[in-house]
């Protein structure tokens, strides 16, 4: 099997340790004996969005994120295509938010986001900062991890995480991120398969699954990666352990 | 005023006597007197160093440098760098008049709060040192200190910068006198970048690419824009070449300056003062006597011997992937055996937060390659660096987890050979030099 992974605006959306992301998954893939690629695209490529089986994108001063936004609208009808069609997506931080309909800034700016999902972004001069502890009711496990954001998304559903410790959305405080087919879209910063075992598993699973259902997947070696997501749990989290 | 000044030099002296530095007598003034920083009539010369890291370092060597020089100089040695700390410093310095009495006012000012204390400080220099990635739960982003930096400045502001960084090059798109520091290419250069996640890759003026003709460090090198007139500007002061086998940097091919630790951030340093002197036109035989004798820094990274085997004690700042970079830079120069220790005692002091992101923008992966033979991952995170290392490509074997400094030090010891670098946070730098010299006084 081959997989190609495109890490998108991998020189403006990487301000915490997204590359994690990109990296475990090329590690673990490899190690499952298929043969996965890695490319990065930014503003000054022209991408074909048909060729790639795995997007990632993750978060970028509000600076950066202005001028991806900008480039990444283009591949508005590619993009949804691609969601269609059970293509995966990982999104971290405010990289979600470039797939509502706008994005206005703390100064009152506005932008055109791909409109994907049927939302608004509005940024503030005040920051939601937090460790969150979320649970992901697809395999009834916590997801650890960080918020830091200056934007949130007005009007919309969440569907992906239940919150436990943290900030969901406005519509709905008890959850948060966006799940729809293989599109999988939070604020949760950085290196959310690096940090998050049980979650990686059922997200490499998807891949497998989106390109070939019938895959025998071999077990995936995350004996050290468990012990270090146990420790955390049991440290800060023993009851949702 | 008179009255402030008095209460506020009543809780210095209590603060002598206790032998409790701190900055009350700052925060308890300006909570009486609002406008106190106002009302301060400041010497002539008055130098703010600011940015991410390096501020201290830099305003010491200033200060001594001044003194050396024959001035006399008020400066917040402790590092006391908010509004409190520098209203402290002031009330130390002044007389009931609310006159400094010294020639200099040498300021190590917080990123965050230069936008407050520039106003009435109006420092006649300013030395921004760097806008890096650094403790993001106070600091949100680095667009976001160069915002909070920028808004402090102000016209009759001379800004002292490094030529090489070009995310510093967008504070001189306003126009201010700027003085440059940089450093031409020398042996430690390379020309193919070895770091990812980094600040600035976009010409902050037109936006395209930025080429680079070498690096020092990350986005640290010679730069140039080929879409418009962007390039690194040339230095006024230039480190012409770096002997760190006896730590020593040459400026201006001919004055020859100690650094206190063979490490690139330690020659821009000392770089800056020695800008800062030699734009002020002070006599640069004092300068460089000056930063010779300086003892900046000798206490933060440190090598010595154990046992036929050099130790290297890299302090490093969680949360600031740079320092650890940097470090990084550091071990990569000996092609030679060695086992490497990371870790610390706290993610920060400063909050409660457990984000390890960071740990993701740091490079590990320039550590995996033939000459490391073993990585000790330590502390209450011992295991979320030991997977770092896992997905760096290091082989598990080579992997090791302690909770306990003491019991990864004392394997280290007596099961591994080769050099030793520890690759700490700043809170491990004692506990592991301790440990290192336990049953072994002689060889330290």
């Amino acid at each position: 099997m081959n997989i190609k992974i495109a890490y998108l605006y991998d020189d403006l959306m990487n301000l915490y340790g997204e590359i994690g992301n990109v990296n475990v998954l090329k590690y673990h893939l490899d190690k499952l004996g298929i043969n996965a690629e890695v490319f990065k695209f930014s503003v000054e490529d022209d991408v074909d969005i048909d060729l790639y089986d795995v997007f990632i994108i993750g978060s970028g001063t509000e600076y950066n994120q202005d001028k991806v936004v900008r480039d990444f609208i283009q591949y508005k009808d590619k993009i949804k295509t691609a969601i269609e069609n059970g293509k995966v997506f990982l999104c971290t931080g405010n990289s979600i938010e470039l797939f509502g309909n706008t994005i206005t800034d703390s100064y009152g700016s506005i932008n055109k986001g791909l409109g994907i999902f049927d939302f608004t972004v509005k940024h503030s001069k005040q920051r939601i900062v937090d460790d969150i502890l979320f649970e992901f009711p697809e395999i009834g496990k916590s997801i650890i991890g960080f918020q830091n954001q200056e934007g949130f998304i007005e009007n919309y559903e969440f569907n992906l995480f239940n919150v436990i410790r943290g900030f969901g959305g406005n519509t709905n405080i008890t959850k948060e991120g966006i799940h729809y087919k293989n599109f999988f879209g939070t604020y949760v910063l950085g290196p959310i398969l690096a940090r998050n075992p049980y979650f990686l598993e059922y997200f490499i699973k998807c891949i497998i699954e989106s390109k070939d259902k019938n895959y025998q997947l071999k077990p995936i070696d995350l004996e050290l990666d468990k012990k270090a997501y146990n420790n955390i749990m049991e440290r800060h989290y023993p009851k949702y352990l | 005023m008179f009255f402030s000044i008095l209460i506020g030099k009543f809780l210095v002296f209590i603060g002598k006597i206790l032998h409790k530095g701190s900055s009350k007598p700052g925060e308890v003034v300006l909570k009486m007197k609002k406008d106190f920083f106002k009302n301060i009539k400041l010497p002539k010369k008055v130098i703010a160093v600011t940015g991410s890291s390096g501020k201290g370092s830099i305003s010491t060597m200033i200060a001594e440098i001044y003194r050396k020089s024959g001035f006399t100089v008020a400066h917040n040695s402790k590092g006391a760098n908010l509004n409190s700390g520098i209203a402290t410093l002031l009330l130390e310095n002044c007389n009931l008049r609310g006159k400094i009495k010294k020639d200099v006012l040498v300021c190590e000012v917080d990123e965050r709060f230069a936008k407050y204390l520039f106003k009435d400080i109006k420092p006649n220099y300013v030395v921004i040192t760097n806008i890096c990635r650094d403790q993001p739960p106070r600091q949100g982003n680095v667009d976001i200190v160069y915002e909070e930096i920028e808004k402090a400045l102000d016209e009759g502001m001379h800004l002292i910068l490094n030529a090489d960084d070009p995310y510093l090059q967008k504070f001189t798109f306003a126009d201010f006198d700027v003085t440059y520091y940089g450093m031409d290419k020398n042996k430690y250069s390379y020309e193919k970048n070895k770091f990812d996640s980094l600040n600035i890759y976009y010409c902050p003026k037109c936006g395209r690419k930025l080429k680079y003709n070498f690096y020092h460090f990350e986005t640290l090198g010679d730069y140039t824009c080929e879409n418009c007139s962007f390039k690194r500007p040339k230095p006024n002061y230039t480190v012409t070449d770096v002997d760190y086998d006896n730590s020593i940097i040459t400026m201006n091919g001919k004055y020859k300056l100690h650094v206190p630790f063979a490490i690139l951030y330690a020659t821009y340093n000392t770089a800056a003062a020695f800008t800062m002197a030699a734009l002020d036109e002070l006599p640069l035989d004092k300068v460089v006597e000056a930063i010779n004798e300086s003892k900046t820094n000798t206490k933060i990274n440190n090598s010595y011997m154990y046992q036929e085997r050099k130790v290297n004690v890299l302090s490093n700042k969680n949360e600031n992937s740079t320092t650890f970079n940097q470090s990084i830079l550091f071990t990569k120069r000996e092609d030679k055996e060695r086992v490497i220790l990371i870790g610390w005692k706290e993610i920060s002091r400063r909050y409660v937060y457990y984000d390890l992101s960071w740990l993701y923008d740091i490079a590990f992966e320039n550590l995996n390659d033939q000459y490391t033979q073993k990585v000790y991952c330590v502390g209450e995170n011992g295991y979320d660096i030991a997977v770092r290392m896992k997905y760096a490509g290091f082989d598990e074997k080579k992997i090791a987890y302690y909770e306990k400094l003491e019991d990864a030090v004392s394997d280290l010891k007596n099961n591994t050979t080769g050099d030793i670098y520890a690759i700490v946070n700043f809170d491990y730098v004692e506990p592991f030099n301790n440990l290192m010299m336990v049953g072994d006084k002689n060889e330290h």
